[in-house]
């Protein structure tokens, strides 16, 4: 605002457009709780926390915060295995759900909890390979894991970035030196400032070797003190991810109108993955699948279900590609490798709208029966693979 | 500590408060003190070389002025210029010429000749080396007196607003400033608030957010990458390091307002620039000056100027031809090296020289003199793809990368991947290897600029004049910046400007 007006008139215009903001902040996003987890699923297709369940336990996690009610319900672990199984919402979302659906995570956790081993499952809309990494080397010193089940997603790599929800596991000093070991690692720790939890956590971070700057830690105690006692501090995450959305939704408005010029349709459409995001994301896959390894763990790199009479829209060069880079990747580091993406019959997929107004097959969720084809595959490609390795 | 924080929200509104309440002499102390806190957040063992810089000037101004001899005079300021320039080479520039010694050895085959280190730069010698010389320089060209006093010098050094990324002042300019502290104003809180304000907006919200898209071009591997992707990461680098930059200036110009302390503007849309020259009358124009004050017009033997204004000036026809290009190509090198302890830095600097030398070419030319409009329309065109260009070599983290991406803008096959054409999928025919959003970030962001600058120099002013309008479009404004502002204000990254 350049010199005008009252001197006075622009303090208070200041103060109380700082109010005015922080008020519209907290009355756009305190109310409007959009769920994230859903927003990015198909038509019908949603996410129900009762599916999750196997035998009275929580087998599906997202978040650090949602980690506890999965660990929590856990067995003892002396006599028992401990499987991870990372992926993103074709874990946790059913098409056309009804009251008594299940879950493949869920559905295989029963199957896995005779031969002694509990499946958890960690899964979040559109996970990148950084986020697996993150999340395999938060929970490896947690969980004293048995075997770790990773999928070879081609959309995943399409991805970017750690999700406020996780971000909190690069607090972890023993999470951070790990990844400094690995060459996507630094990478990652570069990528989000470390934030504490809560001043609780902060306290606890200090009793470790505290290589923080001052700033650092000046920092993180006012935002935790700022995150306790100031109210609209809490819609931030909440904002940014709403923003996100709502820009999203405007690119598709561009997407929309560049297919109305092009005279595009899905028949010439193909989702693009920028090389550059491919290969930062390959390192972080290739890091994950050998850290595990070195831990002494049974890896198994699957290919996951795809609808196979219907248009799945990546470039095949660009998916055979994937498909064989993750395989060598696998072998390379003498983990097992399977391909079901044939396992999951076309009629049981769902539909999604492609963001230019068009109703096509959603080429990641399908209902409650594909769920249960889908664990019927893993089923037997672990048995064939890294089960009798863990027992 | 940084501007972007919580931390420096609540420290600069308790010493802006103690800075109005406390009589002259506390007030130096307390200002001096809450400067060295400011720096100790980051390292406080590196206070000492900060101070250990800035009184070794203090000492060789007061000999320089006391001494008879010219002779003296040039010892006093040699010693200056040693441990300043000591230090910077010592911290910045050591390891990277024992690199270059150790990587000639190796081209003719033979061992490291040298020891390599490893040394943490301190954050702001650059501009602090720069602002100590240009003191005791100013003393000894018999422009300013020596200040006799250590703890107002010590404060024109550490005043932390200015102190880790400028902008570049002469002590002419602030230290009356520091002495003899105005009247209360509101004047002073008002200018300064919506400055912070909006330097906050441009480095929270928008050059942290596009900082996502240029990192990750830049950290591909340069091969799948198309000469449209090279222009698009250009560009979006451009404006990442404008706003990143003018928003530190911005926020260092607001904090010094709300203590009544006035520092010129250090950018003023550069972007719009109709020629290189242009670009840096209003590109880092503290910077600019400096250089043009203690380099530039010196390497041409013309007098210069006497404050951090004005930018890049011609010498005109004051000199000879060879003389002015030899000092131009001189001061860029230095300039660029100013940046950074590399190559990339150097061969920025050297474009900048080659694109005012063939500014000077056309200029000689005396095209379109009359059509005053058309010529500033094609300046822009020109300017802009160059200077953004330019920005490769600033950005890229080897001389490989930076060829390599100069590279792909030069072959025309680079811009369409014509083998694609033929495999019926449009899209990918197009030459994207980055984020599409990032494309449309590149396209969105120079209209948006120009539209900015027509709305600052046009319509603003003609709105000051009604003042029933000003409040209900500076709330609407400040309302979305400060909503803004509060949902992205974090230190995710430091400012660019902070590693030179």
């Amino acid at each position: 605002m350049r010199d005008s007006g009252s001197p006075m008139l622009r303090v208070l215009a200041f103060a109380l457009a700082v109010a005015c903001g922080v008020a519209a902040d907290w009355w756009l996003f305190s109310r409007q709780r959009q769920d994230f987890a859903a927003a990015g699923l198909g038509i019908n297709t949603t996410a129900n926390e009762a599916s999750y369940y196997a035998g009275g336990r929580q087998v599906i996690c997202s978040s650090i915060e949602d980690l506890d009610h999965c660990l929590r319900a856990l067995p003892p672990s002396s006599s028992r295995k401990r499987l991870l199984w990372l992926g993103w919402s074709q874990l946790y979302a059913i098409n056309d759900y009804h009251a008594g659906d299940r879950t493949g995570p869920a559905l295989l956790a029963e199957r896995l909890a005779g031969a002694d081993v509990d499946l958890i499952a960690i899964a979040m809309p559109n996970i990148n390979p950084r986020e697996e990494l993150l999340v395999y080397e938060y929970l490896r010193p947690r969980l004293k894991l048995a075997g770790v089940v990773v999928p070879a997603w081609l959309q995943g790599m399409k991805q970017e970035g750690i999700r406020p929800t996780w971000q909190a596991a690069l607090a972890d000093p023993a999470v951070r030196s790990a990844l400094a070991a690995l060459p996507s690692g630094s990478a990652i720790l570069g990528s989000v400032a470390p934030q504490a939890k809560s001043a609780q956590e902060t306290g606890q971070q200090n009793l470790a070797k505290d290589t923080r700057t001052t700033q650092e830690r000046v920092e993180q105690r006012l935002v935790a003190e700022l995150a306790e006692r100031f109210a609209p501090w809490r819609v931030r995450s909440q904002a940014q991810g709403e923003i996100k959305l709502a820009l999203l939704a405007g690119k598709e408005q561009v997407l929309r109108l560049r297919n109305l010029i092009l005279g595009t349709r899905m028949a010439n459409w193909i989702n693009v993955i920028p090389p550059v995001r491919y290969g930062i994301n390959l390192e972080a896959f290739t890091d994950l699948v050998s850290a595990a390894r070195r831990d002494g763990l049974p890896v198994l790199v699957y290919v996951p279900p795809r609808p196979k009479g219907r248009r799945f829209p990546f470039e095949p060069t660009v998916y055979a590609t994937f498909k064989s880079d993750s395989e060598r990747i696998a072998r390379a580091h003498g983990a097992s490798f399977a391909n079901i993406e044939d396992a999951v019959a076309d009629e049981v997929w769902g539909e999604a709208d492609n963001g230019a107004g068009e109703i096509v097959t959603d080429y990641s969720h399908f209902t409650a029966a594909g769920h249960r084809q889908m664990a019927d595959a893993l089923a037997g490609a672990l048995t064939a693979t890294i089960l009798p390795q863990m027992q | 500590m940084i501007f972007n924080s919580f931390t420096y929200v609540f420290f600069l509104a308790g010493v802006t408060l103690l800075y109005w309440l406390l009589p002259r002499r506390p007030r130096h102390l307390f200002l001096f003190a809450a400067s060295i806190t400011f720096y100790g957040f980051w390292r406080f063992d590196y206070v000492l070389i900060m101070l250990a810089s800035a009184f070794t000037d203090f000492f060789a101004a007061i000999n320089i002025h006391a001494a008879k001899a010219p002779a003296k005079r040039r010892l006093w300021l040699a010693l200056s210029l040693a441990v300043n320039f000591g230090l910077l080479f010592y911290f910045k520039y050591a390891t990277f010429i024992v690199g270059n010694v150790n990587g000639l050895a190796h081209l003719l085959g033979r061992e490291d000749l040298l020891k390599t280190w490893s040394v943490v730069l301190p954050v702001g010698i650059s501009f602090y080396t720069f602002q100590t010389v240009s003191y005791t320089v100013d003393v000894y060209r018999g422009r300013i007196e020596p200040i006799r006093e250590p703890l107002l010098y010590g404060l024109f050094v550490t005043y932390f607003v200015h102190l880790v990324a400028g902008p570049i002042l002469r002590a002419v300019e602030v230290i009356p400033q520091l002495d003899r502290r105005k009247p209360f104003d509101p004047e002073f809180l008002a200018s300064g608030l919506w400055l912070i304000l909006n330097g906050l907006f441009l480095k929270c919200v928008l050059a942290d957010n596009i900082g996502g898209y240029v990192d990750e071009g830049f950290g591909a591997n340069t091969a799948t990458l198309s000469a449209t992707d090279v222009w698009v990461l250009a560009v979006l680098f451009g404006f990442q390091i404008y706003f990143d930059f003018a928003a530190y200036s911005q926020i260092a110009i607001g904090s010094a307002r709300l203590m009544g302390v006035i520092f010129p503007p250090n950018f003023y849309f550069p972007y719009v620039a109709t020629s290189p020259r242009d670009f840096w009358r209003r590109w880092h124009i503290s910077l600019s000056s400096w250089i043009r004050d203690y380099l530039y017009l010196p390497l041409c033997g013309v007098r210069p100027h006497d404050e951090s204004r004005g930018g890049l000036v011609p010498v005109g026809d004051q000199v000879g031809a060879a003389r002015r290009n030899i000092a131009l190509i001189a001061t860029w090198f230095i300039m660029g090296l100013w940046h950074g302890a590399g190559w990339t830095f150097a061969l920025w600097g050297l474009w900048h020289a080659l694109l005012i030398l063939v500014q000077r070419v056309i200029a000689s030319l005396g095209l379109l003199r009359r059509h005053t409009r058309l010529r500033g329309a094609l300046g822009w065109a020109a300017t802009f793809p160059a200077i953004m260009l330019g920005w490769v070599f600033f950005r890229a983290q080897s001389l490989e990368q930076a060829w390599a991406m100069v590279e792909k803008v030069m072959q025309p096959a680079s811009y369409v991947r014509l083998d694609r054409l033929q495999s019926g999928y449009i899209w990918s025919a197009l030459p994207i290897g980055i984020d599409p959003v990032g494309y449309l970030l590149a396209a969105l962001l120079p209209v948006a600029t120009l539209l900015a600058y027509v709305v600052y120099r046009d319509l603003w002013p003609r709105l000051a004049q009604r003042p029933a309008l000003v409040l209900p479009v500076a709330l609407a404004y400040g309302t979305a910046v400060a909503g803004l502002v509060f949902i992205y204000l974090q230190p995710i990254r430091q400012f660019i400007y902070f590693q030179f």
